[in-house]
């Protein structure tokens, strides 16, 4: 990470947040250009490891964005990715990593603003914490 | 099902004279091999003395006499011994509650097939670790470990018979403070009587030379009676008062379980940096998770290109541990046996316990006991 | 059909338990034998992994002979082969060449049948630790030690004897580790690590702090040597300060075969193979050390379990058994002699070794 920029991965769901951030850029509302998105189909495919790997990797937050609870495209995958994401704020912790660094929203893909403005409090919020001193080292 | 409380004891006077308590566990499995209803009993034979529990597989009823009598210092599993190498067979197993457990999260996995198997349960106070009980006996009993004929833990003691009929004992208590006594996930263990078993046997509110047995599932009532029935035990029902105690020694043994969860999983659970200091050691040789019951996938994630670091140890413990609980930290069962077999002796079952309380606390899902699989794998709508 | 039985893992020096689990006469698994007092049921990978070269896919399964490549033999052939050629040829210009992985039985066994040959080019490759038979620390003293100084990377590569130094450490220990490369897990895990470049100016100029340290309650852990030469000056160094000494070397029974046969180190074995003509080689694969030495030899004779270098270079081949389709004994690091059974049979045609050396023999008409 260079100086005190946070690297952010935010995983974003096809059908909606993804939607969210396009709508977003299209519309040129700025949102910290730190945030690289991944795309993934579902939050439901997003299991616990990829969390762990991204800050494994030197991520000093991650984020996640679904659909709305009920605008699932797969029916129930953010119910599910809902579940996981409460076992992930356990888990960090865990690994000496605050849970304030992984933050998860539903985002459809016509709530670009949504979108901005959540990227913006995360940027402000792991920019708060700084960059991530991991207290394992070999 | 209501609970049914009886005594039973050997008919065959070998057994009787061998058995724990009255043999009936051995009886009802000479009843399973003798009537064809099983092709084998999975139960622990002897090896070199009472320190060194082996599972065997007996197929021949006669071999059953071999295997009588509880060993408290053979931290065993048998969950994977099933899945693994005998799916195929009907099969009687000698289960203590966390071998129930296991199995229990298996079947819900469908690894192995509960159909095809008795489950006949042995209460369990807690297994102490062999070469940890003979160092006791010999620091804090002073007695050559060699001479120790039997040894049982009873009314809070570890009580050791001799080759000259004396006994001696001492307070687990304080055997525990010393770091001896109880493998500490047996001391935070709250399934004393394996409620998930076919049926449960025990010394706790019996009478000499009888063993108690809570009926739990209608198979195990029938078993129970057809081993009666076909002359291999025989039964009377205790009394209001043992059955009693039974319930009161079950109960103040949990609520002191609950106090060492404290103990290890709050008060003294590691800090961070001791984490890092126990992460530092492991050689990644994946013993934890062979020896996990519950980690049973052909293709393990942990040697996935994608989670595993180069060649280099140690390993990063987010992807590892951190991805193996992730898995499976919500079935837990808190059997100890990841921690048994790590060579680098991290207390790696603490942090699956905790995670597991935790998801238990927040979801009610009970590791092997529901009957359901933890609802992280549900695909309702809630 | 599925059993359970105790022995000794054979993938290094360390002396561990292990539990085999058959099922149908063939080794499926292993299970933690947790009554063993050197180990408790912890075993590393490689030995959790010590049953899969039962299987393996290079195993030579029947005697092979040369003629032109190595085909398919019986044993009355190769043993006819070997005995004409051992006839042919005087003691001196023979030569006999075991492994630290032989067991005791075995290695005697051969002594013997050297001895009735008078064959005296006999030895095991042991890389640089060379015989002694001074007395060494137990892994109490280890675990019960203030100081531990120890060279090599003793926890990755042997990590149960690792497990004691991470002991002694929670008991409050201090250990210092050495080694060549700038990080290694024992170091990561040491109070102190020094990279060094060589261990013989390592001891000979052995560092004031370590100096001060070593008393009778330090033990030295070696794990590896540049030059036999340095072990007796770790002899000396423990001597003097009445501290103790763990040399941690490569095979199963390096420590067994130690009592029986001379070792070798790299220029010793060079030497051997280089001035005889026939070569009989049981247990271990020299070619992968020193190609070169073979070049003049007439005639190599291999006693092996799979396809190594050597056996692709020999003229006949006799398919030995692994540690579990034969028993016998191993003496480990800490002098400890373990017997272990036989648990499945030999694969294919194999035979134990005792029995081949007995065959040749025979053959030879010498008895011992
Ligand atoms: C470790 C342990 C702790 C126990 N603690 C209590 C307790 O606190 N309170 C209580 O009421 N009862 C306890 N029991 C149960 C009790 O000791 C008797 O096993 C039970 O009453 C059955 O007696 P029996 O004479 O019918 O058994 P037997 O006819 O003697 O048969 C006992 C069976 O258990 C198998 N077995 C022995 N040791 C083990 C083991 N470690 N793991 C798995 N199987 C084993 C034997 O191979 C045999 O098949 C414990 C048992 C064990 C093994
Ligand atoms: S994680 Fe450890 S304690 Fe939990 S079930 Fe697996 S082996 Fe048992
Ligand atoms: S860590 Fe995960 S992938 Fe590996 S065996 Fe366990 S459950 Fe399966
Ligand atoms: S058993 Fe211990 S050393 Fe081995 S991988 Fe697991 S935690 Fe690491
Ligand atoms: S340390 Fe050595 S003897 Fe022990 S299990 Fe590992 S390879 Fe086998
Ligand atoms: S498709 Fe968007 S969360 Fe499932």
């Amino acid at each position: 990470m260079s100086g005190n920029d946070p690297k952010i991965i935010g995983f974003c769901c096809n059908w909606c947040c993804y939607g969210g951030a396009d709508t977003a850029g299209t519309a040129r509302m700025q949102y910290p250009p730190n945030v690289r998105i991944i795309r993934v189909m579902c939050s439901g495919r997003i299991n616990p490891s990829m969390i762990l790997k991204a800050f494994k990797e030197g991520a000093d937050g991650v984020f996640v964005g679904g659909c709305h609870i009920g605008d699932c495209h797969y029916d129930a995958g953010n119910y599910k990715w809902r579940r996981r994401a409460k076992f992930i704020e356990d888990l960090l912790p865990e690994f000496g990593i605050n849970d304030g660094r992984f933050r998860f929203e539903w985002i459809s893909a016509s709530e670009g603003e949504k979108f901005q403005k959540t990227m913006e409090e995360f940027y402000n919020t792991v920019k708060k914490y700084g960059p991530l001193q991991r207290s394992f080292s070999k | 099902m209501e609970p049914e409380y009886l005594l039973a004891r050997a008919k065959d006077e070998n057994i009787l004279e061998k058995g724990e308590c009255g043999g009936a566990v051995s009886s009802i499995f000479q009843y399973l091999l003798d009537c064809d209803l099983v092709d084998g009993v999975l139960n622990l034979s002897h090896g070199e003395d009472i320190y060194d529990g082996i599972p065997s597989l007996i197929e021949d009823s006669k071999d059953l006499i071999e295997t009588c009598g509880s060993l408290h210092c053979a931290p065993t599993m048998f969950g994977e011994l099933i899945s693994k190498y005998l799916q195929d067979m009907r099969l009687a197993v000698a289960v203590k509650p966390c071998d129930a457990m296991a199995i229990k999260e298996l079947e819900n996995r469908h690894q192995i097939d509960g159909d095809k198997l008795y489950k006949v349960g042995l209460n369990c106070g807690g297994t102490v670790l062999p070469i940890t009980a003979r160092k006791m006996i010999k620091l804090f009993y002073q007695i050559d470990p060699a001479d120790v004929v039997k040894e049982e833990i009873d009314k809070g003691k570890f009580i050791i018979e001799l080759t000259d009929d004396s006994h001696k004992e001492l307070k687990i208590d304080d055997l525990e403070d010393e770091g001896y006594g109880r493998r500490v996930n047996c001391q935070r263990c709250e399934q004393k009587i394996p409620r998930n078993a076919d049926i449960a046997c025990g010394n706790w509110g019996t009478e000499p030379g009888w063993t108690f047995i809570e009926i739990i599932t209608s198979k195990g009532k029938e078993l129970v009676e057809k081993a009666r029935e076909n002359g291999y035990i025989e039964v009377k029902a205790p009394s209001g008062k043992a059955v009693a105690i039974r319930g009161k020694v079950e109960s103040v043994m949990i609520k002191m379980a609950q106090k060492f969860q404290n103990k290890y999983l709050e008060e003294n659970y590691p800090s961070l940096e001791k984490w890092d200091e126990y992460w530092n050691r492991c050689i990644k040789c994946y013993a934890c998770r062979d020896a996990c019951p519950l980690c049973y996938c052909r293709e393990c994630d942990l040697e996935k290109e994608y989670y595993e670091d180069s060649g280099d140890t140690p390993p990063d413990p987010l992807t590892f541990q951190g991805v193996r609980l992730s898995h499976v930290c919500y079935s837990c069962i808190n059997c100890g046996q990841c921690e048994d077999v790590c060579p680098m002796e991290i207390p790696v079952a603490r942090i699956f316990h905790k995670m597991q309380k935790k998801y238990r606390d927040q979801t009610g899902f009970t590791a092997g006991i529901s009957d359901e699989l933890p609802p992280l794998y549900s695909p309702e709508k809630e | 059909m599925m059993k359970v039985t105790h022995t000794i893992c054979p993938s290094c020096s360390v002396g561990c338990g292990i539990n085999l689990i058959t099922k149908n006469q063939e080794v499926v698994g292993t299970y933690p034998y947790k009554r063993h007092p050197v180990n408790e049921g912890k075993n590393c990978l490689r030995g959790r992994e010590c049953f899969e070269f039962l299987g393996e896919e290079t195993r030579i399964r029947t005697p092979l002979i040369k003629k032109g490549n190595l085909v398919d033999s019986d044993w009355e052939e190769v043993l006819n082969m070997a005995a004409r050629k051992i006839n042919s040829l005087k003691g001196e210009d023979i030569g006999i060449l075991a492994s630290g992985n032989c067991t005791n039985e075995e290695c005697k066994n051969l002594k013997k049948f050297a001895d009735a040959l008078n064959v005296e080019n006999i030895g095991y490759y042991n890389h640089n630790f060379p015989k002694f038979d001074f007395k060494t620390g137990t892994l109490e003293d280890l675990e019960n030690s203030q100081f531990i100084l120890v060279i090599g990377d003793v926890l990755k590569d042997n990590p149960l004897m690792g497990r004691r130094i991470i002991l002694a450490r929670e008991n409050g220990a201090i250990i210092i580790a050495t080694d060549y490369p700038e990080k290694t897990t024992t170091g990561i895990n040491a109070n102190k690590y020094i990279q060094i470049t060589s261990i013989r100016e390592f001891l000979d100029k052995l560092d004031s702090e370590i100096q001060s340290k070593l008393d009778e309650r330090s033990t030295i852990v070696v794990g590896k040597l540049d030059h036999k030469k340095e072990l007796n000056k770790l002899y000396q160094i423990v001597s003097k300060s009445n501290s103790k000494l763990i040399p941690v070397m490569g095979d199963c029974n390096s420590r067994g075969a130690m009592n029986i046969l001379p070792a070798l180190d790299t220029d010793d074995l060079k030497a051997l193979i280089e001035s005889v003509k026939l070569l009989y080689v049981v247990g271990d694969d020299p070619v992968s050390y020193t190609e070169e030495s073979f070049k003049n030899l007439d005639f190599l004779i291999t006693q092996a379990t799979t396809i190594n270098n050597t056996t692709l270079l020999s003229d006949i081949v006799l398919p030995g058994a692994f540690w579990a389709e034969k028993g016998g004994s191993f003496t480990n690091n800490t002098d400890n002699t373990q017997k272990f059974p036989q648990i499945v049979p030999a694969a294919g045609e194999a035979l134990d070794d005792v029995t081949i050396i007995q065959k040749i023999a025979e053959k030879l008409n010498i008895t011992f």
